[in-house]
């Protein structure tokens, strides 16, 4: 019987045993995969990763490996903290040196070019490629980065949603019947277009739309005013980026816009250009904020609150409502003649607003059974996002209301709660509501006064034609 | 009257200095000729005179003007030039090319008129081009594009005409053509004619007087006779040449003398003399200098071919004055040179009274007991013009042991002997043949 | 004779004009468009009115006719220049760019487009142009410090300068593109040349200096013709030659800075409408710089049109499509004529 027992614990044992070296030997096994390019890649490590490409970055610190990251190219910059690694200068064509600098055991390049993969082959380095065509592609690859990395659990969770994600999106606008005609607008002047083989197009096909120019030739599509005007857009997404930002206002400025569907609409969207460009999980992020904007029938997010203001609570304190979804809004009543309903619809049209402010999240609708007599605080949240993709400064933040009779906006005395990111202001009038700001001027458009200008050239101008004369009488002597 | 004045003018390209403390003037109805070798500073000149080079020192006047002070226009409208390359690369017709030498004479904003277009069709027709108006400039000939070019310097209406090799490309009847207007327009309408001769008679037969110019210098000025020297033409062009003046146009003509003797590889202490003349004794000259003997000759009459030939090898010469018989005086002075000689040569010379001492200063070598040598080309028979004599003397000659040649080998392989082995003269005369 | 042939051309250039005017994208009938055309002309254009919206107006006098007026005054503008460059170069390869224009004007484009001089009190929509005129005319006033000497400009030594200070100025801007963040690229088109960006302001202030140029220019055209029978012989026939380059110089400069700075580098016009016209028209100053200018225009019109329309919805840069056009067109002029040319 002993004799039995011993046995079992001795097969316990060297079973153990054999698992655990197997696990050991599987520990320290090198990985294989075989990357987006077709090339089969051995991972021995991946300790220290060098990443080529926004849309890598980004993929790698999703997957919590940012402290694996140790340098990466000079356009990598979200998240923010990434941006003290930038060593890598030509995203394009990487300079093998740099990278060897590093001295990583694992590069992720998201290709530019497939000479600069074998280049940096070459020099010694793993490479692995990262080339999504579709955006289904794009949890794939995270699976894979993620079990090179050893965060296959990690990568699993987050491409199954971002897969889900895709999915919602695909299956709600599947059966759309109308398919409103988009326009995405790199750059102007003159006006830069996506054509097809660009993510801008695949997301607008995703997101049940029709791309204005679909037909192009190339992807990248430089065009004319005239071109955009006779395909007149529904629907016009500004992308903003460092050097362009054109908001309704400018648009609506250029000769013969005026008259475009989306203009006339005032369907003009700012979209941070980022979540348009950069195959990696922020691309799904726009995807969901295209498809919102395109078919916001479908979005299933509710756009009407409803409260109920009961005079009771208000007698002992303030009565307060939180929205939260599409916006985030705080109501702190203080007082009611009575007790009504308190309407709020969110909206993503409105009336124009004066020239240099602009749009802050959405338009509120606010209304209520009995309007009389009612006072409230309103908060408006914001978040850092809004105010760097519309680049408008922080301390520029004001709430706005419409006065329905002088059909105007007019400003409220609002404070910005800088911590909390919201802005308050009283409200005793019930009508439309936007929270807007003003752009802060760049650095370089920082204004410097047109007459300082015109007379420095003036100068140099005077000193030059100075000079040459003074050379004139000196070489005369013909 | 208008006088172009040039003084004192120095040039440089660069560093290099072209033109060193030129003067001269020319007045109206003076064609000059400018004459010198390649590099000479011709083309400098012409350039300084027309203002397009500006001199470091010195300076040009048109009438008491300086023409470097003077605005390019009025220049032009004074001074014009044809070129020495007159090749257009652009088809342009001739009239346009001819109306260009009015364009002085055209304000910045006028356009062409009446009068432009008759001078430039006068010029035109002085040199032969009208009917050639309506081509392109670049299918002509040369000598067409040359007259083009001289049209149009006319129409320039100048009061100084410069020209650089005028007749370069031309053909002898067009150069005489061309010459013949120069010639005219500078009498008739008293211009100044300066031109770029390479051709020495062509400038001598149109110019009334020539600069020569030599490394920027000027070596002679004056008429033609006092420029044109062989000494001028030597110390120039390092050129031996003949001048003489021809008998029926009473130009002078040079003739370069292809002297290209090559140089002496041995100089020899054997000295010949030869008694020669009417060109018989050239090549021997030219052969004897050539291989380094030392060389004599005489009698020779001053005009004599022979004679000039000595003044250019530098051959010491008895000289008699032309047309005359030898005199006692210069007979003994020939004496004197055979008796330090070691040989005497008798060319085939026609013989007449006026050179008959000759023979009898060869027999009073022989008598010296010097080896004389004489050279049959033609028998004495035919050169003898006094009667008999002159055959006499030669058959004396023979009899006293002359050796007889027919033509310059064998004599130059027999003087070759003797001079090696000087001594014995009479072994030599023992082997020669009749 | 001369008269006809000016005036054949300038009906072929307003032949062009309305052709490139009728147009684009946006369906308009040509009827339509001519009347727009016509309806603006001030006083005279009101007895033209017709049945347009105002939206088809917008286009075709905001969008199309800025569009080809531009190309109008470039292409003139860089015919001149071609001419009198070929006359004072006496070189049949010489063009506007020869003395490092164009690479100086890019230079200046590119410091408004990557460092935003000049940016702020003017906008991107001035600023590009401003830096670029500024460019050009700064790299003209340096070739001719290099190369000037005391006897006044040898053509040689400005022809070597111009290479030299071009080639600087177009390494700079190769640096700056390549240190030059992803988001600029848009923005270098302006340098393969084209009227991506064309405004009534920028014929406005270009249309007067090029056309005065113009004027000026053709006044010293007997004098070119003089100066191609060499410097010597020009200053022999009384042409006050240094005074005379300078002028030119300074003018044809400008004039290719003033039309770089609208439309960007567009190359060959300026190269080949001369040649073209010299053996249509001969080498005569007084009839070549008018057909070259009216030839120019109406080819660069046209190209534009090409551009425009021959890739829809993608706008090909001008200069490309002049090239491609230009060359062997030339070519077939160049077998055609058996006369001599430069």
């Amino acid at each position: 019987m002993i004799k039995a027992v011993i046995k079992a614990i001795i097969i316990g044992l060297i079973l153990m045993l054999t698992i655990e070296i197997v696990a050991a030997t599987n520990a320290s096994a090198p990985i294989i995969i075989v990357d987006n390019l077709g090339r089969t890649v051995t991972i021995k490590s991946s300790e220290r990763i060098v990443s080529i490409g926004p849309s890598c970055t980004e993929i790698l610190y999703a997957l919590g490996l940012g402290d694996r990251v140790v340098g990466v190219d000079r356009y990598s910059d979200y998240p923010p903290e990434v941006v003290s690694k930038q060593y890598i200068n030509n995203w394009w064509n990487p300079d093998p040196e740099e990278v060897i600098a590093l001295n990583p055991d694992l590069v992720l390049y998201s290709v530019g070019s497939v000479a600069a993969v074998e280049a940096l082959e070459k020099a010694g380095l793993t490479v692995v490629a990262l080339k999504p065509a579709t955006i289904d592609d794009i949890p794939e690859n995270i699976k894979m980065v993620g079990f090179i990395t050893g965060k296959s659990q990690k990568a699993e969770s987050l491409a199954s949603t971002l897969g889900r994600r895709i999915d919602e999106i695909k299956n709600k606008t599947t059966n759309v019947t109308i398919k409103p005609k988009v326009y995405i607008e790199y750059w102007y002047p003159p006006p830069w277009a996506f054509g097809p083989n660009t993510w801008g197009h695949q997301l607008i096909e995703l997101a049940g739309g029709i791309n204005a120019f679909g037909d192009a030739a190339t992807g990248w599509v430089q065009t004319t005013d005239e071109e955009v005007i006779a395909r007149n857009p529904d629907i016009i997404i500004s992308l903003c980026g460092a050097m362009h930002h054109a908001s309704l206002e400018d648009i609506k400025g250029r000769p013969g816009w005026g008259t475009i569907s989306a203009v006339a609409k005032r369907a003009v969207y700012l979209i941070d250009e980022n979540l348009f460009v950069r195959p990696g999980p922020r691309i799904i992020d726009g995807l969901e904020t295209l498809a919102k904007i395109l078919h916001p029938e479908l979005s299933g997010e509710a756009t009407t609150f409803t409260f109920l203001i009961d005079t009771t609570t208000l007698r002992s304190g303030i009565q307060t409502f939180n929205i939260s979804g599409l916006m985030k809004v705080d109501i702190l009543t203080i007082k009611s003649a009575g007790n009504c309903t308190l309407a709020v619809t969110i909206q993503e049209l409105g009336p124009e607003l004066p020239a240099n402010r602009k749009l802050v999240g959405k338009y509120l609708d606010i209304d209520c059974s009995v309007p009389t007599g009612l006072a409230f605080m309103l908060r408006i949240y914001y978040n850092e996002d809004q105010l760097k993709t519309l680049s408008v400064s922080e301390g520029s933040l004001k709430i706005y209301v419409w006065d329905k009779d002088g059909q105007r906006w007019i400003m409220l005395n609002s404070a910005v709660n800088e911590s909390e990111n919201y802005v308050e202001a009283t409200v005793t009038h019930l009508s439309y509501f936007a929270l807007t700001g003003e752009p802060a001027p760049a650095f370089w458009e920082q204004r410097i006064p047109l007459w300082l200008f015109v007379t420095s050239l003036i100068l140099i101008i005077t000193i030059v034609g100075i000079g040459v004369y003074i050379a004139h009488k000196k070489g005369k002597s013909v | 009257m208008v006088t172009l004045k040039i003084c004192g003018v120095e040039c440089y390209y660069g560093s290099v200095k072209a033109l060193e403390n030129v003067s001269f003037s020319i007045g109206s109805g003076e064609l000059v000729g400018l004459l010198g070798p390649n590099g000479s500073g011709k083309t400098t000149l012409l350039k300084t005179i027309s203002g397009t080079l500006k001199p470091k020192a010195g300076a040009v006047y048109l009438n008491e003007a300086e023409i470097f002070d003077m605005k390019r226009r009025e220049v032009a409208r004074n001074i014009a030039v044809v070129p020495q390359n007159t090749d257009v690369n652009f088809d342009f017709t001739v009239l346009d090319i001819v109306m260009m030498g009015r364009h002085p004479h055209i304000s910045l904003f006028k356009m062409e008129s009446e009068k432009d277009l008759t001078t430039a069709k006068n010029a035109m027709e002085l040199t032969n081009t009208w009917h050639l108006a309506e081509r392109h400039i670049n299918e002509l000939s040369g000598g067409e594009r040359q007259r083009v070019i001289i049209a149009r310097a006319l129409a320039q209406e100048p009061k100084v005409l410069l020209l650089d090799e005028p007749t370069t490309h031309l053909d002898i009847n067009n150069q005489l053509e061309i010459m013949d207007l120069l010639k005219e327009l500078c009498v008739k309408k008293k211009l100044i004619i300066l031109a770029v001769f390479h051709d020495f008679n062509l400038a001598s037969r149109y110019c009334d007087y020539a600069v020569l110019l030599s490394k920027g210098k000027i070596v002679s000025i004056g008429g033609l006779d006092k420029v044109l020297t062989s000494e001028n033409i030597r110390k120039v062009f390092q050129v031996d040449a003949l001048v003489k003046k021809h008998p029926i146009t009473g130009s002078l003509y040079v003739i370069p003398v292809s002297l290209k003797l090559t140089k002496a590889s041995v100089n020899r202490k054997f000295h010949v003399h030869v008694i020669c003349g009417a060109g018989t004794g050239t090549q021997i000259l030219k052969t004897l200098v050539e291989k380094g003997f030392i060389v004599t000759a005489g009698v020779l009459h001053v005009l004599d071919t022979d004679y000039e030939t000595a003044m250019l090898l530098d051959v010491p010469v008895v000289g008699e004055a032309p047309f005359s018989s030898i005199t006692e005086q210069n007979y003994k002075a020939n004496l004197k040179m055979i008796s330090v000689a070691n040989a005497v040569i008798v060319t085939s010379v026609p013989f007449g009274y006026a050179n008959l001492l000759n023979l009898k200063a060869a027999k009073a070598a022989l008598e010296m007991g010097i080896p004389t040598f004489i050279v049959e080309e033609t028998p004495i028979t035919q050169r003898d013009f006094t009667g008999g004599e002159a055959q006499k003397l030669i058959q004396e000659l023979k009899s006293r042991g002359a050796a007889f040649v027919r033509g310059q080998d064998e004599l130059l392989s027999l003087i070759d002997k003797l001079e090696d082995t000087k001594p014995c003269a009479q072994g030599v005369l023992a082997h020669a043949t009749k | 004779m001369w008269t006809a042939i000016i005036l054949v051309l300038f009906v072929c250039l307003l032949f062009s004009m309305a052709l490139a005017s009728t147009v684009g994208p946006m369906p308009m009938s040509v009827g339509d468009v001519l009347g727009i055309i016509v309806h603006q002309i001030p006083i005279l254009g009101n007895v033209v009115n017709g049945q347009w919206t105002s939206l088809e107006e917008s286009v075709v006098v905001q969008l199309r006719l800025p569009r080809v007026l531009s190309a109008v005054l470039v292409g003139a503008a860089l015919s001149i220049a071609g001419v009198v460059f070929q006359g004072i170069f006496r070189n049949p390869m010489a063009d506007p760019y020869v003395l490092g224009v164009a690479s100086g004007a890019g230079f200046g484009a590119s410091l408004a487009i990557v460092y935003g001089v000049g940016l702020s009190s003017l906008g991107l929509f001035y600023a590009i142009p401003l830096m670029a005129c500024i460019g050009a005319l700064s790299t003209m006033f340096l070739v001719y410090f290099i190369a000037r000497t005391s006897f006044g400009i040898p053509v040689l030594r400005l022809l070597l300068a111009g290479i030299a200070v071009s080639s600087f100025f177009s390494s700079m801007i190769s640096l700056m593109i390549a240190t030059a963040g992803e988001d600029i690229h848009a923005a270098f088109n302006w340098l393969f040349g084209g009227f991506p960006i064309s405004r009534w302001e920028y014929i406005n202030m270009a249309a007067p200096v090029i056309l005065l140029c113009s004027v000026v220019i053709y006044a010293f055209a007997r004098d070119l013709n003089v100066m191609l029978l060499g410097e010597d012989q020009a200053r022999q026939l009384g042409v006050e030659v240094e005074t005379v380059k300078k002028r030119l110089i300074i003018l044809g400069s400008l004039i290719t800075a003033v039309a770089v700075s609208i439309s960007g580098i567009i190359g060959f016009i300026g190269l080949i409408v001369p040649h073209m016209m010299r053996i249509l028209v001969g080498p005569d100053h007084r009839i070549l710089i008018p057909s070259s200018a009216l030839a120019g225009a109406s080819i660069l019109v046209l190209c534009d049109a090409v551009a425009r329309t021959i890739l829809r919805p993608i706008l090909l840069p001008t200069g490309i499509v002049t090239a491609m056009l230009g060359a062997p067109f030339f070519v077939y002029l160049l077998m055609k004529s058996g006369k001599t040319t430069m």
